[in-house]
């Protein structure tokens, strides 16, 4: 039990995929301009996370390494994000249509998105426990979610703060994240 | 060789997988586009005047939701293409000019009474019978201007709509001085005395920066709407901000939209009706017309 909560956390804060190991950043930048969105993308995309990360394992130690295929995992793993990506959109689509309107291209795009992939990659070389790699999936999904609607609660208070010229949009953003994964930084050290 | 056979099934096992799972979650997931045509209508400003070129702000709503373009409401001018942006996640073009909706008017004296008008009228807002004259009930005329053409004698123009720049009771009160009435304002330096000294437990400086930019839909989720207006955050604030110019100008404006908002439901209603009654006037003369011909039927003599 402390193992799978040492390695929540650890995923979660210590080594956040967006703020510590910098993975997943186009998302991270492209839609966390207003908070609405930037939820929608950050629970899309956790959502993505877990279960393709939890297939991956099954797909990986059922069927590669009893054929003896490992060397296969990265197109395999991809292709299971990519249908699985897909039945989201699908899924939302019928459930909340303003919310694919909104989230429009970054939806698909979360399928290139190397954080997703990453997880499952890492999970794998780190050869987890099913139930292990599940919290750490979970743990990374949180993890980008909580980032994203971070900087955009801090994106929608630049908006209307007084910013020099030079630095209006993107680049406050950048400095704006930058400073938020010092803050990250701090986490190091503190489980695992 | 057994190692590519092993590869080659793998990789089209995964296939055939996720292909069968997405076909199936095809077939059982609808998208459901009702939802998103009600949430761009809701921010259409519901004059029916059909500038856009779509005979009405549903449809044109619905066309929206199949991918027209957002920023074709003359009506909403750019307020409404940036809402509908927002909703969208779209950007919206150079928009039309805002204009404030005129008022049609009947020139009673040159009317002959031909009724060509009155169908035109999508809300049902001009009244009168043939070979009377007409006029049009200024309240619920939207400006749409679809009258004007159908006129023979040109007897129809929109005039400028009479309107009260703040729509809520006047109140008499003392205005409420800055600190320091002749001096000018410097920047915010959160000192957070206005929220201190506010009655109503708001947090003026925020509210300050969203009312400063023009943005009053997320002031009013701040409490905008609650402000009383005391002007005690002037009266305590050391950089001498004039807070509460703002906090009028954010509630007018707010009061505004709401005032909006519901003349837009009326209006809605009332094309609604319109819609209604020419179907059913539709098929009724359908019904007549089905009936003569079978009355014609049953005398064969005229044949």
């Amino acid at each position: 039990m402390d193992e799978l909560g040492l390695i929540l956390i650890g995923a979660l804060l210590v080594n956040n995929f967006v703020l510590v190991q910098f993975l997943g950043l186009c998302p991270f930048m492209g839609m966390s301009g207003r908070y609405p969105p930037a939820l929608a993308m950050g629970f899309a995309t956790a959502f993505v996370l877990t279960l393709s990360a939890a297939v991956s394992h099954v797909v990986y130690h059922l069927v590669l390494v009893p054929l003896d295929l490992e060397f296969l995992r990265i197109i395999v793993f991809i292709t299971v994000i990519a249908s699985i990506v897909q039945f989201t959109e699908r899924v939302l689509r019928a459930t909340s249509p303003l919310v694919y309107e909104v989230l429009g291209l970054y939806l698909p795009l979360i399928t290139s998105n190397c954080a997703v992939l990453a997880v499952a990659l890492l999970a794998v070389g780190q050869s987890l426990s099913f139930l292990q790699t599940l919290v750490y999936s979970l743990g990374a999904a949180l993890g980008f979610a909580l980032v994203m609607v971070l900087f955009a609660a801090l994106r929608e208070r630049l908006e209307h703060a007084t910013v020099p010229a030079a630095f209006r949009g993107v680049p406050i953003a950048l400095v704006t994240a930058g400073i938020l994964s010092l803050g990250f930084m701090g986490f190091t050290g503190m489980a695992g | 060789m057994t190692e590519v056979l092993s590869v080659l099934g793998v990789i089209g096992a995964l296939g055939a997988v996720a292909g069968l799972a997405l076909a199936w979650a095809d077939r059982r997931f609808m998208p459901d586009r009702d939802r998103v045509v009600d949430a761009i209508d809701a921010l259409l400003p519901q004059t029916q005047c059909a500038q856009c070129g779509y005979p009405g702000c549903r449809p044109y709503a619905r066309a929206i939701a199949a991918g027209a373009a957002i920023d074709l409401c003359p009506p909403g001018g750019p307020e409404t293409a940036l809402a509908l942006g927002r909703l969208l996640g779209r950007e919206a073009g150079a928009p039309p000019a805002p204009q404030h909706p005129p008022v049609a008017r009947i020139d009673e004296t040159r009317c002959i009474g031909c009724y060509l008008c009155v169908p035109a009228c999508p809300v049902d807002a001009i009244v009168g019978a043939p070979q009377l004259m007409h006029t049009v009930l200024s309240e619920p005329c939207t400006g749409c201007g679809l009258c004007v053409a159908p006129c023979p004698v040109d007897c129809i123009e929109l005039v400028p709509r009479p309107v009260a720049e703040d729509p809520r009771p006047v109140r008499i009160m003392a205005r409420p001085r800055n600190r320091w009435p002749d001096e000018a304002e410097s920047p915010c330096i959160r000192c957070g005395l206005c929220a201190e000294s506010c009655p109503e437990l708001l947090q003026p400086q925020e509210l300050f920066w969203y009312a400063r930019d023009g943005d009053f839909d997320t002031a009013a989720t701040h409490g905008l709407d609650r402000c009383i207006e005391c002007g005690l955050c002037n009266q305590v604030c050391p950089s001498n901000i004039d807070l509460l110019t703002r906090f009028t100008r954010g509630r007018q404006a707010l009061a505004v939209q709401s005032r909006q908002a519901v003349e837009a439901a009326e209006a809605r209603a009332r094309f609604e009706r319109h819609e209604a009654r020419l179907a059913a006037r539709a098929a009724e003369r359908e019904t007549r017309r089905r009936n003569r011909l079978e009355r014609a039927a049953e005398r064969p003599w005229q044949q």
